[in-house]
């Protein structure tokens, strides 16, 4: 199993349409998929239309005396089921925090389906919180998005910097761009130059476009309502370089 | 994902079943599929043996596989691909390729059957529309050696969606309490085969056949070369094709029993009428060898890769290329010879010698002796030889004395499994897993033996070839290396294989099998 943390420090950078629209591309390829929406606002259980609910809140799952497994609603697609939102999420640093060894919890609670999926995508909240340390610790790459900005690719900085710092050897950190305006200026230098401290960056990148917004209405991953479209393709050839990349 | 089949009844129709379903699902979302289905097995049934079916969906835009496994609750397991895969190799990483990998190794998926489905599905929403449960009726069509159609009927498909449980044993209790039906057991697979007389595992490579114990011995080895011929020619067209390497394998091992047969059993049929029969298929053994040779280096070819340093591993495949194109050459010469009339005539007079009425009062002493007395003899007296000839064999002994032990443990093997119904279950199976044991090692033994001395030729006229890198051969040396020392493993633990095989335990086991006083 290998455990993906869509995640950027940044809100509102496409880390829900990243986790949904791979998830989904990966699922249609044959592997068994998982997403587990830690978002509080539930934006990937609102696009998998699944309730944002879960009985007895997060902090049963976290202390185990809810399954993992007993949780776990299959999406309307084949291979792709989701693990929903709940409003309890919001305490998690705090319920974490409760526990002996809090950054470790959230491997632990995944560790009995380890057998039963292939990729466990977590869509994770903006910010650096006790959370984000549970995820780091638990996945095998943070899959990045960042829009070609300065500002962004300082946050990007930032957290490459925190992994090192941390210790992190064993997570990737996997970024590539998103909500690439090539209309923009600065977008196009960024995307074309790729400044030195930009290399490591995915050569697929995910436009800025209007189909991806249609997700809201449509509620569903963009492959599902626009197969053929650029967008779509985009995620594709970002799952194809994402599979390539990961150690 | 657990899923459901019901067989719907003549009496029920499919419009009113559709309007009941909709009323107790209340908010549903209705379409029709068209699609054909392809069931794919390998030509042994692989798949179905182990209590799977694989199917291939297509409505004409891409293919959706799917794999059900019918011994836990019809779990499965789904691949929307492009094109059809026919090898493990070539379907992509995932959890298809990964529970087909160690079952279909390197046998090709054929076509079994196939018909054509009109799907009415019925996925019933929740608030939020999505899908809460899905409800599939099919009615199914196969096109029949004839050409006329045949409607198979309906069926009826429930599939629970997970973290659904509620709807899904709603419609369940509906079906069975209100409409009175039962789950399907037998497989669609098994129903669509049965409407073209066929049935799955309609093919085996294992010689299964029934003997009497005091059945005539000419009869009994009669019935048994049928067989083995009918094993034999249901392979033939698969080696012609080069479908798979499996076909040539099978072909090869009926015509080793065949031979075996007709060497261990010859006071049974005049001498001079078996002789031509044994020469001809020495000849099929020699003229399949090279080829099945070259399927084994290339399956192995990822093995000897992996067995060599990381920095010098893709040096070697320059060797994979060599070996393809001498593979295609012998194939191409194995095809033009299993063509020819030499090849026509030889399975013409075999037939006429298989099909020809026995001799009311054979000459022959065996020929008349009940079946079970023979086979006992020469099995025993194979077991013997063995005794005999491992005992003699150490740690200074040639490599040659551990081949013909080999070559005697085929025999004693091939005679073992042809005679298997004259014996005890139980006994027979503990008995030929110690005979497999020590041929397993034998076989290990030989087999990196030929390869170390294979290898270097090959290397040879690589050299002689032009544009062959030289770390193409330094690599190739680093693999003659590697086998000399597997081979020489192999060598060590030949001592304790052999003591297993001559221990009292077994010689008594296989005394109290086969030793007819």
């Amino acid at each position: 199993m290998k455990i993906l943390a869509t995640y950027n420090i940044k809100g509102g950078v496409g880390k829900t349409a990243t986790a949904v629209n791979l998830a989904y591309v990966a699922a249609r390829r044959g592997a068994r998929v998982l997403v587990w929406d830690l978002d509080p606002q539930g934006a990937s259980s609102f696009y998998f239309r699944i309730k944002p609910k879960l009985k007895g809140g997060s902090e049963k799952i976290i202390h185990r005396r809810a399954e993992l497994s007993g949780v776990i609603k299959g999406s309307d697609f084949d291979n792709l089921d989701l693990i929903p939102s709940d409003i309890s999420l919001r305490n998690l640093d705090l319920v974490l925090d409760n526990e002996k060894k809090p950054i470790k919890q959230l491997k632990k609670v995944l560790k009995p389906i380890a057998e039963d999926y292939e990729y466990v995508f977590l869509d994770c909240p903006p910010g650096i919180s006790l959370l984000s340390e549970s995820v780091f610790e638990a996945a095998n790459a943070l899959i990045s998005p960042v829009i070609p900005t300065t500002l962004s690719l300082r946050t990007l900085q930032q957290l490459q910097k925190f992994i090192e710092t941390n210790s992190l050897d064993k997570l990737q950190l996997v970024p590539f761009f998103s909500m690439v305006d090539r209309r923009k200026k600065l977008h196009c230098e960024i995307l074309e130059r790729r400044p030195d401290h930009c290399l490591h960056i995915l050569a697929s990148y995910i436009p800025y476009a209007s189909e991806i917004e249609r997700m809201g209405l449509e509620r569903a991953p963009i492959g599902q309502f626009s197969r053929s479209s650029k967008s779509a393709n985009a995620y594709e050839s970002l799952w194809s370089e994402i599979l390539e990349t990961l150690v | 994902m657990k899923i459901l089949h019901f067989e719907i009844p003549k009496k029920f129709d499919e419009f009113n079943l559709i309007v009941d379903l909709k009323k107790l699902l209340l908010r549903v979302r209705q379409s029709e599929e068209q699609y054909t289905c392809t069931f794919y097995d390998s030509y042994d049934w692989r798949l179905y043996a182990k209590n799977l079916t694989l199917e291939a969906l297509t409505d004409g835009s891409g293919l959706r596989l799917s794999l059900r496994d019918f011994s836990s609750a019809g779990e499965e397991v789904i691949l929307n691909i492009a094109s059809m895969p026919y090898f493990v190799w070539d379907f992509p990483n995932g959890a298809l390729r990964t529970k087909l990998q160690p079952i279909l190794n390197v046998r090709r998926l054929l076509a079994q059957t196939e018909l054509r489905c009109r799907r009415v599905v019925l996925n019933q929403l929740n608030k939020d529309e999505k899908t809460v449960l899905r409800v599939e009726i099919d009615e199914n069509v196969i096109n029949l050696p004839d050409g006329k159609e045949k409607r198979l009927g309906l069926y009826l498909n429930v599939i629970e969606i997970t973290g659904y449980p509620k709807p899904y044993k709603k419609v369940l209790e509906f079906l069975r309490e209100t409409l009175q039906l039962k789950p399907r057991k037998r497989k669609l697979l098994v129903q669509v085969l049965a409407a073209h007389d066929r049935q799955p595992l309609d093919y085996s490579s294992k010689p299964d056949v029934q003997l009497e114990p005091q059945m005539r011995c000419d009869a009994a080895v009669k019935l048994i070369l049928r067989h083995l011929n009918a094993t034999m020619l249901a392979n033939q067209n698969g080696v012609l094709g080069n479908v798979d390497s499996e076909f040539l394998h099978d072909f090869r091992v009926s015509i080793r029993r065949i031979r075996s047969v007709l060497t261990q059993l010859k006071k049974v049929f005049p001498k001079d009428g078996l002789r031509p029969f044994v020469a001809d298929f020495g000849w099929l053994g020699k003229i399949t060898s090279p080829a099945r040779d070259l399927d084994v280096y290339l399956l192995s070819f990822d093995q000897y890769k992996a067995a060599l340093p990381i920095s010098i591993r893709d040096d070697l495949e320059p060797m994979r290329t060599y070996l393809q194109q001498r593979h295609d050459k012998v194939h191409e010469q194995l095809s033009h010879d299993l063509c020819s009339k030499h090849y026509q005539s030889l399975i013409e007079r075999w037939q006429y010698f298989l099909e020809s009425p026995l001799a009311e009062q054979p000459a022959e002493k065996d020929a008349t002796m009940p079946i079970y007395a023979i086979a006992n003899r020469r099995i025993w007296s194979l077991y013997q030889k063995i005794i005999r000839d491992g005992e003699r064999i150490d740690n200074r002994s040639p490599a040659q004395r551990l081949h013909d032990l080999r070559k005697t443990g085929k025999k004693l093997r091939y005679m073992v499994e042809i005679f298997r119904s004259l014996f005890a279950n139980k006994q027979y199976k503990e008995a030929i897993t110690i005979l497999k044991n020590l041929q397993d090692n034998l076989g290990v033994f030989q087999d990196y033996e030929m390869q170390v001395h294979t290898i270097k030729a090959f290397s040879q006229d690589m050299m002689a070839e032009k544009g062959t890198p030289v770390k193409a051969l330094l690599a190739m040396g680093v693999l003659v290396q590697v086998l000399e020392k597997y081979s020489h493993q192999a060598r060590l633990q030949f001592a304790d294989r052999f003591s297993e095989f001559e221990s009292k335990k077994h010689m008594k086991l296989c005394k109290d099998l086969f030793y007819d006083q």
